[in-house]
């Protein structure tokens, strides 16, 4: 029997990439990655020796169908972003096309645990009826239906993949947590101590691997670290492999603080940005503010101006960008935040492949060096071939950079 | 809009025009983006429909006259755009990188010079908070003479959203990879925040596909204006590995750092280079619109003044030399 052929769409991001080089390695499959653009493959073709790289489109129907041809099996890590509408048509448009593939007998679709909020109330939200709270859960909730029933309509064999948050080497919770790692100010809210609903790209490699030998129950499941883990062990982890103490931990007064905050901002976002943006104006040098021209014009001047000035669509564009970016500053933190700050216990069925924390110890060399390449400002110019050059003694410079 | 308001036409309807340069136009006082050319019409009509131009066109030369034009077109593919502009004796604000190399820099100059018009590039960190702060640091050299600068911006390519028609897959019109697209950039802001002026024995090597690099690591020596001394730097450019990024200058008394982008901070380091605390300073863009604003705003001054601003073109002389030197002293192939 031949080997199974498997495309992996958005195999250019963190977890497709991953994904990519984790499955081909393991020489089980005959891996096809798919990417947009030249420079994507490229970048792709240096990190991973055992994949075909197919370049193409997989929204328009025609490209798709020679990007799928022959492959027995779909991962889905694309996803379309940018202007709502069209990013939406754009996202039904790839299920379609998965679905419509001859060839393909088996897809998984990740989807995530953002469709049960980013702040979870666990009386209020449970599995079977999630109830996403913001505007990406709302979006992946939707496709993650369609999905579903685009791939029972064509007999696929559909996992739906409700992802946690990925960290590992590369992935942006791991950025995140490094970053705030480096920040003496920052402190975890509840020591930490709350569940996570993280999982480690190597869960997500061996889950996978799992689905497509069909050693999963097909379906819509959860995926999170199992047994799953807390925000204290994910820090402590990467502190450890850099050899930086434990962050500090944040009192329990100032986390509730912190979390009722929040909670508010996403019930009543306008009038927490309101109030933020007036908390903050009784704080700040007024006066020195209003002399900025770049203030009297590109905040203050667009919203008197961009109704008339301009047609309604840029309007909304204009003020869809800058409200966005307005929540973004009036929260108490950056995008993890949510997740720290409450109970996320991911509840209901999950994809159990590997227990999290033998994932975590087969991935702590290739985070430590991840790690330390991200966090060191020196590197070696012999290493990284360029010879080492003798700098100790001043000499004139010549005349070709002048 | 007034009789005397300042025509801009605009040369390029992709990412940056859509989403940065026309909100930003359509905001300055007493400006007029009078037409948008693309040699892709449709999408010159979309883009000038979401932000009220009323011209667009697919042809440079059948665009009505205007005071300034925005180059938004790859480098690769200005030259004849370029001469359209000067014939037509439109002043020209030209998006980074400005030129492939040098000679061409020195030619676009010398063209503009003849056709008395005047030339800016597109640098908006110039104009960012963190690169104000960090020259006045260096510059009243508040933490003694700089030993030592390392500048990288190296991260994962990851999800571009970029269909196969992105510019930056061909050389051609790229005019180089990394090093060309976003060193032009970091290049540049170090050179701005520490007033680089001449740099030497730069030696380079890169990690390449099809003609096209995806890293580029450096080493050079360089001088800032008055000084004698000679100071290493390092530099790292990167698509296919995360590395720390930003730049780290080792002073006598204490290391500074600033990042790369817009909202980032200048801290001072320990020993163990741990941040100690944070600088303030001199007032600067903390938003992408403002650093676009604030840098039209400067050009816009030159056109009226004929004085060099900011963003005079000739400012970005030096970083063009760098990044032609890496190329061809480094082991890549070259084509100017």
């Amino acid at each position: 029997m031949s080997r199974q052929r498997v495309a992996i769409t958005g195999a250019g991001g963190q977890v497709g990439s991953a994904l990519v080089a984790g499955l081909a390695s393991a020489g089980e499959f005959d891996v096809v990655a798919i990417v947009r653009n030249a420079i994507t493959a490229r970048t792709l073709g240096l990190a991973t020796a055992n994949a075909e790289i197919r370049v193409g489109s997989i929204t328009d129907a025609e490209s798709s169908r020679a990007m799928f041809a022959d492959c027995d099996a779909v991962v889905n890590c694309a996803l379309a972003k940018g202007w709502p509408p069209t990013a939406r048509r754009q996202n039904e448009a790839i299920i379609g096309n998965i679905a419509n593939a001859p060839s393909v007998r088996l897809a998984v679709h990740f989807s995530t645990v953002a469709v049960y909020g980013l702040c979870v109330d666990p009386r209020s939200v449970n599995f079977e009826q999630p109830r996403p709270d913001n505007s990406y859960g709302v979006d992946k909730l939707r496709l993650e239906r369609l999905a579903t029933r685009a791939f029972s309509a064509r007999g696929i064999r559909g996992y739906i993949v409700r992802m946690g948050h990925v960290y590992g080497p590369s992935q942006w919770v791991s950025r995140d947590v490094l970053e705030r790692i480096g920040d003496p100010s920052f402190a975890l809210p509840f020591g930490g101590e709350i569940p996570s609903n993280a999982v480690s790209i190597r869960t997500v490699i061996a889950a996978v691997r799992s689905m497509l030998k069909q050693e999963q129950p097909a379906g819509v499941r959860n995926l999170v670290d199992s047994p799953q883990t807390t925000w204290r062990a994910i820090y402590d982890l990467h502190s450890e492999l850099i050899g930086q103490p434990a962050v500090r931990s944040l009192s329990e007064s100032a986390s509730r603080d912190l979390r009722d905050r929040y909670y508010a901002a996403g019930k009543r976002p306008l009038r927490t940005i309101a109030r933020t943006a007036m908390t903050a104006l009784g704080a700040v040098d007024l006066i020195g503010v209003a002399r900025l021209a770049a203030f009297r014009h590109v905040v203050h001047g667009p919203l008197l101006l961009l109704p008339t000035a301009i047609g309604e669509a840029a309007h909304r564009a204009y003020v869809h960008r800058k409200v966005r970016s307005a929540v973004k500053r009036a929260l108490p933190s950056a995008p993890l935040a949510p997740a720290v700050l409450c109970w996320h216990e991911v509840r209901g069925p999950r994809y159990e492949a590997v227990d999290s924390l033998e994932a975590i110890a087969a991935m702590r060399d290739d985070l430590r060096t991840w790690l330390g390449g991200m966090s060191s400002y020196r590197w070696d110019p012999a290493a990284m071939g360029l010879e080492q050059r003798t700098l100790d003694h001043p000499k004139r410079l010549g005349s070709i950079g002048r | 809009m007034p009789s005397n308001a300042i025509k801009v036409g605009i040369l390029g309807a992709g990412a940056v025009v859509d989403e940065v340069h026309a909100p930003v136009l359509a905001e300055i006082p007493d400006v007029e983006i009078a037409w948008l050319c693309d040699q892709d019409r449709e999408r010159a009509v979309r883009v000038g429909r979401a932000w009220g131009i009323r011209g667009t066109f697919d042809d440079l030369r059948s665009c009505p006259d205007v005071d300034v034009v925005l180059i938004a077109i790859p480098v690769g593919r200005r030259r004849e755009a370029l001469s359209v502009v000067f014939e037509r004796g439109w002043h020209a604000f030209v998006e980074k990188p400005f030129a492939i190399s040098a000679a061409e820099h020195m030619r676009i100059l010398e063209a503009a010079g003849r056709a008395g018009v005047e030339v800016g590039v597109g640098l908006m960190r110039r104009f960012f908070q963190a690169t104000n702060i960090a020259h006045r640091a260096f510059a009243g050299e508040a933490f003694g003479p700089v030993l030592e600068i390392w500048a990288a911006e190296a991260s994962w390519l990851g999800a571009t959203g970029r269909d196969g028609s992105w510019y930056v897959a061909d050389r051609a019109a790229a005019g180089g990879g990394v090093l060309m697209e976003t060193g032009s950039h970091l290049v540049d802001q170090v050179f701005q925040a520490l007033e680089v002026e001449a740099f030497e024995d730069l030696r380079a090597a890169f990690t390449d596909a099809e003609g096209v690099d995806l890293e580029a690591r450096a080493v050079a020596n360089v001088r800032r204006r008055g000084g004698t001394e000679i100071i290493p730097m390092h530099l790292v450019l990167s698509r296919i590995r995360d590395l720390y990024t930003g730049v780290v200058v080792r002073c006598e008394h204490a290391t500074i750092r600033f990042g790369v982008a817009f909202d980032s901070r200048v801290e001072v380091l320990g020993r163990d280079d741990r941040p100690l605390c944070r600088l303030d300073g001199p007032a600067g863009a903390t938003n992408l619109y403002q650093a676009f604003f604030l840098e039209w705003l400067a050009f816009l001054e030159q056109c009226r003044s004929r004085q060099p601003s900011r963003v005079d073109a000739t400012s970005a002389l030096l970083s063009t030399r760098f990044i032609e030197t890496a190329y061809r002293n480094g082991d890549g192939a070259w084509q100017a």
